[in-house]
């Protein structure tokens, strides 16, 4: 049933290889899942020297700091090969919070727990560098 | 110029030509414009009763049915149960009163003219008036028939509309979304969305506020028959008039007062104290809606300049009349909204 109505909020899109999905700075609508293929997520993609920040293949997402609403992409995501992707957007997820709302709230948490393991990562990360620094 | 035209992302090109085409299907489809419009503002009005259907599990198209009846039979038992000063009077021997009260009233004018305004005794105002006001009867009377024909046609149309829209309006809204091209989705499902939340925040705060302002209205009229002594004949049918006309931002009030104005003229034995007190009352509900329930319901509205929406209702009524001063300002939030998407994504891509 939970999964049936997902299956009738998300979008199934199809790139080609080289494709741009979103560009790093403009306004994002929602997150991918990749269902086949693989995609990089770049730093700076119009410079002479983009910094590659991931390498995602099939069953991996991205972009869903979006899915929140007005945010700005903080990466450009451009398919490595052909690719099936599969959107859920915030409109999506506002639907769903409002007809369904178990589901959304479902939804809502566990993409709580993403940003959170994010934000634990970074955190642990900038600790890392503060320890290195007053070491020094 | 050259360079600009040939920076221009091909996405604005394309959704220019998506407007121009979407223009030139209202201009070919103008006969089903009116239905198709009251169709859009039935369907987004009765939304949140729908959803709220469907969070109980049941299907849209079900549950449009159900909210459009309970919304039509609340309003009949609303009318049929009205207690006493507000019960709905028979405008019988309108037809016949409004003519004889025009035309003894434009004789009082002529005569006070021909005493006062000697100067202006070559211009003959009351004769002018009185043949313009015939020959609109005259048209009337022969359109008339057309003229209900058509209007039946729509209010039977419009709920029908509106059925498939709400039962449809989504899976159509996906299928539209899914022939768009990758690099212009995300900015389409944004565009989507925001024009909806605009459009239908407008809408259904405009509903309240003429509801709110109709019932303050009603409650002037039956307070001056009853406290002050003035009769206000219709109250009922006045107040609801205004309230549906104050739809139209600026001139709504106006017709209330031309459509009220109307209606005494065809109350026999109505002292001239009972249109003025109308007015009166046309005006502080005006002031009401605008200084106290406006800012209270529209507060998450469409964020447009007064001189914009004065703009989008002049083109508006200039292109379409009444029908364009209605749709007026949900047109110019969307175009707005599409701007604005267009406007960021060329942003980014010239960055």
């Amino acid at each position: 049933m939970e999964l049936r109505i997902l299956e009738k909020a998300v979008h199934i899109r199809t790139y080609r290889p080289g494709e741009t999905i979103f560009v790093e700075t403009e306004p994002g609508a929602g997150m991918y899942i990749i269902q086949s293929g693989r995609v990089n997520l770049l730093l700076n993609h119009k410079s002479d020297s983009p910094e590659i920040l991931a390498e995602l293949e099939k069953g991996d997402f991205f972009g869903e700091m979006a899915l929140l609403g007005d945010a700005t992409r903080n990466a450009t995501a451009i398919t490595r090969d052909a690719c099936d992707l599969i959107g859920f957007f915030h409109p999506d997820l506002i639907e769903i919070i409002n007809i369904h709302p178990r589901i959304g709230a479902k939804i809502s948490l566990g993409l709580a727990k993403t940003l959170a393991e994010r934000l634990r990562y970074t955190s642990d990360q900038l600790r890392e560098i503060w320890d290195i620094r007053s070491s020094q | 110029m050259k360079r600009i035209i040939g920076e221009m992302p091909g996405r604005i090109i394309g959704i220019a030509m998506a407007a121009a085409a979407i223009i030139l299907l209202i201009l070919t489809v103008q006969v089903l414009i009116i239905p198709i419009v009251g169709a859009i503002f039935l369907a987004y009005l009765l939304e949140p009763g729908v959803v709220a259907l469907q969070r109980r599990g049941m299907g849209r198209g079900n549950a449009f049915i159900i909210v459009l009846g309970v919304c039509l039979a609340t309003l009949l038992i609303a009318l049929l149960l009205l207690p006493g000063p507000f019960a709905p009077e028979a405008a019988s021997g309108l037809n016949k009163r409004v003519p004889d009260r025009i035309n003894a009233d434009l004789e009082k004018f002529d005569k006070w003219k021909s005493n006062h305004l000697r100067i202006l005794s070559y211009v003959n105002f009351a004769g002018n008036i009185k043949t313009r006001i015939f020959d609109f009867a005259g048209r009337l009377a022969t359109e008339l028939p057309g003229i209900a024909a058509t209007v039946t046609i729509d209010i039977l149309l419009i709920p029908l509309i509106a059925f498939f829209l709400a039962r449809d309006g989504r899976s159509l809204r996906r299928k539209l979304l899914n022939m768009v091209p990758n690099a212009y989705f995300e900015m389409a499902i944004s565009m989507f969305y925001r024009i909806d939340q605009q459009i239908g925040g407008y809408l259904r705060g405009r509903l309240i506020e003429c509801a709110l302002s109709g019932l303050v209205q009603m409650g002037l009229m039956a307070g001056t028959q009853i406290l002050v002594g003035i009769p206000q004949p219709n109250i009922v049918l006045i107040s609801i008039v205004s309230g549906i006309l104050n739809f139209i931002p600026y001139v709504g009030p106006i017709f209330g007062g031309i459509f009220g104005t109307i209606l005494f003229f065809g109350t026999e034995n109505l002292p001239a104290t009972s249109i003025w007190a109308l007015y009166s009352i046309i005006a502080i509900t005006h002031l009401i809606d605008n200084f106290l329930i406006a800012p209270a319901v529209l507060s998450h509205n469409v964020d447009l300049h007064p001189l914009t929406v004065v703009l989008a209702l002049v083109i508006g009524g200039e292109v379409f009349g009444v029908l364009g001063l209605l749709i007026a300002i949900p047109v110019a939030a969307s175009l707005k909204v599409i701007a604005q998407e267009v406007y960021a994504n060329y942003q980014v891509q010239v960055r």
